[in-house]
């Protein structure tokens, strides 16, 4: 039964080399969707390439509806997978500072990893500007651990938060999912025409 | 006729989406006791030592949680400092539970080890990963710091050391404020030397996300 390191089938040490070929696979997939170049990732702000979003949304639909599943069979026993826990305030405001540094810099965290070990300058900048931003951040916190902990919901999930099946949620999921795919595409269409006037 | 790929997949997504809607999901995480699994850490040590709560209590560490399930008249006679009651009687009222952050270290302490190895079943249940049973309950813990045994003639440094650990931080962990008595009777004072400290087998909190 799955989580399988919190059920103690394998050890510290190796949960650390099955991290490692995770992160290495994430990393791998990563670039062969093309996520290692800034120009790609930036063109989504544009509505130009919508690659980043779909691959999102696929991820979420993908991870949510195996957990469901999982679950439902009894594979899973999701009282034991971490929950990030919520902040709201402090959530929005971090999501805000990430969106902008996202669209100035053309690179989330993890995408600017895989251009700096592709050998892109621009990732390798960035990656220095994030430990920067590290930096900063550890040497103003005591100043804004208010806001830092600002709007704590605990780790609260959206079946919760609607009192609604964890099931129906699901579903509402995929239709909000679907709503955006063929959203975005006709968003993409519009602006290829407006940028052929 | 050929369907469009687009189409296919939209379909499929909304009928795994019905199928779980209408599942018993939630039926399905509920938990249940997994007797083989508490049975496994039950023949693992789940005992906490007194001097190592102690070492935890002075050091000020962070991410632990002493939770003293005896009723509320002995609590009041003594309990450890920093302790939390909740009467054994009540751990089944998760409300009471909620200050105690299931990322700590949870200490129990009763008169003995027998209630808090009852509570340590529920605890598990509720979900709490680090959970301990302090050795001997209070009647061991009030033994050691109220009235430490003497060092033997022939003590080696750390029964000493031991012997005036537990007379220094006694009337601290007593919860009374009188003095140690002074203890230089039979007691020859060592040269300085640093104190070891308890090695604390803490796991840390794993943050895992993006």
């Amino acid at each position: 039964m799955a989580p399988f390191f919190k059920m103690g089938y394998f050890g510290e040490q190796t949960s650390f080399i099955i991290a490692l070929v995770l992160g290495v696979s994430f990393g791998f997939w990563l670039e062969r969707a093309g996520f290692g170049d800034s120009t790609k990732l930036a063109a989504q702000f544009y509505f130009k390439d919508n690659t980043v979003i779909k691959v999102m949304f696929t991820a979420i639909l993908v991870a949510m509806l195996g957990i469901m599943y999982l679950t439902l069979f009894g594979w899973l026993d999701i009282n034991m997978i971490y929950i990030n826990p919520t902040f709201i305030w402090a959530q929005v405001v971090g999501g805000l500072i990430l969106g902008v540094g996202f669209v100035i810099g053309g690179y989330c965290p993890g995408t600017s990893i895989v251009g700096a070990a592709t050998g892109r300058i621009d990732g390798m900048v960035f990656v220095l500007g994030a430990l920067f931003g590290m930096f900063v951040f550890g040497e103003i916190f005591p100043g804004i651990d208010t806001l830092f902990m600002a709007g704590d919901m605990g780790s609260i999930r959206l079946p919760e938060f609607f009192n609604l099946s964890t099931g129906v949620i699901g579903l509402l999921v995929v239709f909000m999912a679907i709503g955006m795919f063929l959203g975005i595409d006709w968003l993409e269409k519009k602006f290829a025409k407006e940028e052929a006037k | 006729m050929t369907i469009k790929t687009q189409t296919l997949g939209f379909s499929t997504l909304i009928i795994f989406g019905i199928i779980i809607a209408l599942s018993p999901v939630d039926k399905m995480a509920s938990q249940e006791i997994d007797f083989q699994t508490l049975a496994a850490e039950l023949s693992t040590g789940n005992y906490l030592q007194a001097d190592e709560l102690a070492h935890w209590i002075i050091d000020k560490e962070p991410g632990f949680s002493i939770l003293d399930v005896r009723s509320k008249e002995d609590f009041n006679k003594y309990h450890i400092p920093g302790s939390v009651n909740i009467p054994i009687s009540k751990l089944s009222e998760k409300e009471l539970l909620e200050d105690i952050g299931k990322d700590n270290i949870v200490a129990l302490v009763s008169n003995g080890n027998t209630k808090a190895s009852q509570a340590w079943i529920f605890l598990k249940q509720f979900g709490y990963a680090d959970v301990y049973v302090l050795e001997g309950g209070m009647n061991h813990w009030v033994s050691i710091f109220s009235n430490p045994n003497n060092p033997e003639d022939s003590y080696t440094d750390d029964e000493l050391f031991t012997y005036q650990f537990h007379k220094a931080v006694g009337p601290v962990m007593m919860g009374t404020t009188i003095a140690a008595e002074s203890e230089s009777d039979n007691i020859p004072v060592i040269q300085k030397k640093p104190v070891k400290r308890i090695k604390k087998k803490k796991k840390k909190k794993i943050d895992e996300g993006c």
